[in-house]
């Protein structure tokens, strides 16, 4: 493999379609498999240092080696995998030799913390598309049972309908059932699943359940397909997470920056079980979300608000905002002006147009999407916030005002000074679109801030 | 909808002018099929056809397609709508329970309720003052604030009203007007406004301090967390005004109380929040919720009592929320005082049962709850607890007393206030004995003035009244003084020497005893300066207790020791030390210093260090 990719790179540079003329890269990444287990490693120059960090939180373990050997261009052990950005070997390997060479003591790793944070500095093309290796997916999953399950819980709603569904033994049966067949640990799809669909029946939100039930059908459909279409394969993700039998595409991310605009902790299979962070990634404007389930690891650290510069980090496929998962960041709780303004940017101003990706969304992932949205209301000042979040077109976006509290607070705030974005959730209740607010951006005497409204 | 699947929408629905909430037939089917159910259909077999089904289809099957329909049929009505300006369902479930009471101290500052009065509008300052010493907390807060307000224009006031008011701000010494005090001093002017102004200070420069460390923590890995390694005093001194404190720092505590920054464990985030109690920033809030939404019941409690003291409109939702949702008598009375806080007192019938609970952690915190949703039926319920041998308990009646206001109380207030020779319960008494009076003159009453008896003089004192002769008086004073100028010039253990036997030679002389303790406390030598202290009290407690700056090092000292002690895992001696400082009066101590004992007291009580 190794050999391959090193005549492959030789072969390319020698053919001159890689000018390198005036670039300097100073990082480069690697996803290394030994004896089935992958990991990530980043090794980069910091200020002549070699700097190296593996996703294993071990930076001289096998795997941080095996990346360095790569580098100083010495043979591998026979069962190490690695794949890198082609370019990104070719470039890096003179550097690292040399740094290597330079110091008397041979080449010095810098430990890395348990997060294994790197200090980004010059983007490297991302890796590409990426599939997680077996090992790294939970156990497989009895498909045409779930499926079942599924079908049986739709069943029992509808014939009993919603006014008697709630607390009807035979529904309670059901979502044991359900919990019982899903993989373990339960996905945070199916968790979120049950959550909302308890809400709706508590609530009498017939919508809802309608929207909820249906995604269960597609669901079950799915899982029923022994080759589902590339839809149904997302949803089945989206549901159930990674799989032995259905494997995530993930995009790797690098060099990034993220704002960190609000977090929540929504409904699992009990109340607030589910913590869900919010990530603008500036340059798109794309919003990813991170999520666990309550007080477990596997989040990556901070306050909110917080910018993040990521050097790694994958986003999963699946129903927006897409899961992310932060490898290697540092943060900062500092934000500079610019970002609030990049973000004031960054904030739809068509209502209409949030409506039409709405109705997408739902109709691509029905019972699993809930699209989180960055707004900025054209007159949200001098009034009551819910009377004033319209858009240019004076097409207003109600604020959900299911929590007075919350309302009241954001009316006040509206009163005391211009409101310039509404970070929040949207859902829909009697065919009217609703955000319900999660953090606004206002403006004050020393400039924009954002403030978390939950 | 006959025969055919649902299609998927490929672009936004028109702009749709009908009210929200109005459906096509289609649409109101659908969702009347949902509703019911299909055993209560009475036109199954015709769902079933208008589905495109046989009328015999299996159930599952039908339920397939109608949810898959109904789904459809809701995407395509959904509207942007000129006219849906609102979240179409109703408001909140349920209002706060309010306490049917029509007196001028109800009224005064209410959040709810027509016949509210704004206290910003009072202008009298006797009716301020009275409501500083006898009302809520968001009532003390607004008339302290207020009170500042009149003194800076003090147009039309009578020159003993304005002394009057300005030596009542200055004697504030309550702990949960700390921010507001500080406000109000500097607004006052003159000495007042110098004193305040040093405090902030001091106080800004710890911020700073802070702030830098916190940016480093989360910039670099590794480091230690900066508001757990503050000492308690300044913590709770850096904490008392969070309102003014930078976002990024708000930010930080709101991350250590979510456990967000990867360090804090369930004992840290709980000495947090217990630090954050009087904080009232309502910033905080968002954190907070999300410790109240949590499943761990001493962490419920410590959000729920930081969070009653904030006046935010989010809150009383999520307390009233948190109340409804509890089982655990415990958490339950915490969550029924906090709400009282906002002015809703459905707790008060719960929490008087539990004042019979054989649980006497239960017991206190119904005591704590009768303080924001008790009434003057109350008092009679409460006077038994004033005898309890739990000091902890006989302290929390007192203040439930005080809050409940009720005059009928003050004789037997008077009774144990003479029998009793702890001088921070007879200070208890005194303040709770101001506020009632205070609560009977708002409502119109008489003030019935009990003769109070000789003030009570330790045996130590009386000891001092002895006349020592000439020769050692002489002597000693001369040990004292030689003593002062080797301390002047920084030889301590000389210094000590000479006061040493100064104190030997006259036993009820109390300075040089005093400023060995001072010596050995600006030496950060706690247990040297302790046992001086030690002495001191013994000798002349009074003397401790007037002065402001013996106070304050006193309990600094005996603070400092009992972090020590707790770090070498002493946990009882640390414990018997917070407990030694705080039968003191220490009224005259600054409020960071008392707050933090009180805090460090509960912690150590429940085995719980910092």
């Amino acid at each position: 493999m190794v050999k391959d990719l090193r005549r492959e790179v030789r072969r390319r540079l020698a053919s001159g379609a890689m000018g390198v003329e005036g670039v300097r890269i100073d990082r480069a990444v690697f996803d290394v498999t030994i004896d089935g287990r992958a990991e990530l490693v980043t090794v980069a120059l910091r200020n002549g240092e070699l700097v190296c960090t593996s996703t294993d939180g071990q930076p001289d373990g096998p795997h941080a080696m095996a990346a360095l050997r790569l580098l100083a261009g010495q043979s591998l052990a026979g069962t190490t995998k690695v794949i890198a950005s082609p370019g990104a070997y070719a470039l890096m390997g003179d550097v690292a030799e040399d740094a290597i060479a330079r110091d008397p003591e041979g080449p010095r790793v810098t430990p890395a913390g348990p997060l294994a944070r790197v200090r980004p500095e010059l983007s490297l093309p991302p890796a590409g598309m990426r599939t997680l290796s077996t090992s790294e997916r939970p156990s497989s999953v009895a498909r045409e049972s779930l499926a079942e399950v599924l079908e049986d819980l739709v069943t029992a709603i509808v014939r009993l309908g919603l006014r008697n569904a709630q607390g009807s033994p035979s529904l309670e049966e059901a979502f044991e059932r359900l919990a019982g067949v899903a993989p373990q640990p339960l996905p945070l799809g199916i968790a979120r699943f049950i959550g909302r669909l308890r809400g709706a029946l508590a609530t009498n939100d017939v919508d809802q359940l309608a929207e909820l039930l249906d995604g269960a059908v597609r669901l079950a459909g799915d899982l029923r397909r022994a080759h589902p279409s590339e839809e149904g394969r997302r949803r089945i993700v989206g549901w159930l997470g990674p799989t032995a039998d259905q494997p995530e595409d993930i995009e790797s991310l690098t060099d990034r920056t993220f704002v960190e605009v609000g977090r929540e902790w929504v409904t699992g299979v009990e109340r607030a079980s589910i913590e869900r962070r919010y990530l603008v990634e500036l340059g798109s404007g794309e919003i990813f979300r991170e999520e666990r389930p309550r007080l477990l690891p596997g989040i990556s650290v901070g306050p909110c608000p917080r910018q993040l510069h990521v050097g790694l980090a994958e986003a999963a496929e699946g129903p927006p905002p897409r899961r992310i998962r932060l490898l290697q960041y540092t943060l900062s709780d500092t934000i500079r002006p610019e970002t609030f303004a990049r973000l004031e940017e960054l904030s739809v101003r068509s209502h209409r147009a949030l409506l039409d990706s709405y109705v997408h969304a739902i109709g691509d992932y029905p019972g699993l999407v809930e699209p989180f949205v960055l707004v900025g209301p054209a007159r949200a000042t001098g009034e009551a916030i819910a009377l004033a979040n319209v858009d240019d077109e004076g097409w207003p976006l109600p604020i959900v005002r299911a929590d007075e509290g919350e309302a009241e607070w954001l009316d006040r705030l509206a009163m005391e000074r211009p409101i310039v974005g509404i970070a929040g959730r949207l859902i829909d209740v009697t065919r009217t679109l609703l955000l319900v607010p999660v953090s606004v951006l206002v403006q004050d005497e020393e400039g924009l801030r954002l403030v978390r409204v939950r | 909808m006959k025969g055919r699947l649902p299609a998927e929408p490929s672009s936004s629905p028109p702009p749709d002018d009908r009210p929200p909430g109005e459906d096509t037939e289609e649409r109101a089917q659908l969702r009347e099929a949902l509703k019911v159910g299909m055993s209560a259909l009475e036109n199954g077999p015709l769902l079933r056809v208008e589905l495109g089904l046989p009328p015999h289809a299996e159930d599952r099957e039908v339920a397939r397609i109608l949810v898959r329909e109904a789904a459809s049929a809701l995407r395509r009505g959904l509207v942007t709508n000129r006219r849906a300006t609102r979240d179409p369902r109703t408001g909140r479930a349920s209002a706060p329970l309010l306490e049917q009471d029509m007196s001028l101290l109800a009224r005064l500052g209410a959040r709810h309720g027509a016949e509210a009065i704004a206290l910003e509008r009072v202008d009298d300052v006797r009716t301020l003052m009275a409501v500083l010493r006898g009302g809520s907390l968001h009532q003390r807060r607004a008339a302290l604030l207020r009170l500042s307000e009149r003194l800076a224009e003090p147009r039309g006031l009578r020159s003993e009203h304005v002394k009057a008011a300005e030596e009542t701000i200055h004697n504030v010494r309550d702990v949960e007007l700390v921010y507001e005090r500080a406000l109000a001093r500097l607004r006052l002017g003159g000495s007042f406004a110098r004193y305040a102004k040093t405090d902030r200070e001091e106080w800004e420069e710890l911020s700073q301090t802070v702030g830098a460390k916190v940016r480093a923590f989360w910039e670099d890995d590794g480091r230690p967390e900066p508001i757990a390694e503050l000492p308690g005093d300044q913590r709770a001194f850096l904490l008392m005004r969070a309102r003014d404190l930078p976002d990024e720092i708000v930010a930080h505590l709101a991350a250590l109380l979510e456990g967000s920054d990867g360090q804090a464990d369930r004992r840290q985030r709980r000495a947090l929040l217990g630090s954050l109690k009087y904080a009232g920033d309502a910033r905080l809030v968002p954190a907070l919720r999300t410790v109240l939404d949590g499943y761990e019941p001493e962490l419920v409690m410590e959000a729920a009592r930081a969070l009653g003291r904030i006046d935010d409109p989010r809150v009383w939702p999520a307390l009233s929320a948190a109340f409804e949702r509890s089982v655990i008598e415990r958490q339950r009375a915490v969550l029924a005082a906090a709400l009282g806080f906002t002015g809703d007192v459905r707790g008060a019938p719960y929490v008087r049962k539990l004042l019979g609970s054989s649980d006497p952690r239960v017991r206190l915190a119904a005591l704590e709850a009768l303080e924001t949703v008790g009434a003057a039926e109350d008092s009679e319920r409460v006077t038994p607890f004033l005898d309890d041998p739990d000091p902890a308990v006989r302290h929390q009646a007192v203040r439930t007393l005080a809050r409940i206001g009720d005059g009928h109380v003050l004789p037997r207030l008077e009774d144990v206030r003479e029998h009793t020779t702890v001088s921070a319960f007879r200070a208890e008494i005194d303040d709770a004995e101001a506020a009632i009076r205070a609560r009977m003159e708002l409502g119109g009453e008489e003030t019935v003035r009990i003769a109070r008896p000789a003030r009570i003089v330790n045996a130590s004192r009386e000891r001092l009244q002895i006349k020592d002769p000439a020769i050692a008086r002489f002597r000693s004073f001369k040990d004292y003084l030689v003593g002062q100028l080797w301390l002047a010039i920084g030889v301590i253990d000389r210094a000590v020497s000479r006061f040493e036997s100064a104190a030997a030679r006259r036993p009820g002389w109390v300075a040089p005893l005093v400023i060995m303790a001072v010596a050995w406390a600006r030496r950060n030598e706690h247990a040297k300066s302790l046992a001086a202290f030690r002495r001191a009290i013994e000798v002349d407690r009074s003397r401790i207790e007037r002065s402001p700056t013996l106070s304050r090092l006193a309990a600094r000292t005996f603070l400092r020791r009992a972090e020590e002690m707790e770090r070498e895992g002493r946990l009882d001696v640390a414990r018997g030390l917070v407990e030694e400082v705080l039968a003191l009066d220490l009224r005259r101590a600054p409020s960071a210093l008392r707050f933090e004992l009180a805090r460090r007291n509960e912690a150590l009580g429940r085995q719980g260090p910092w």
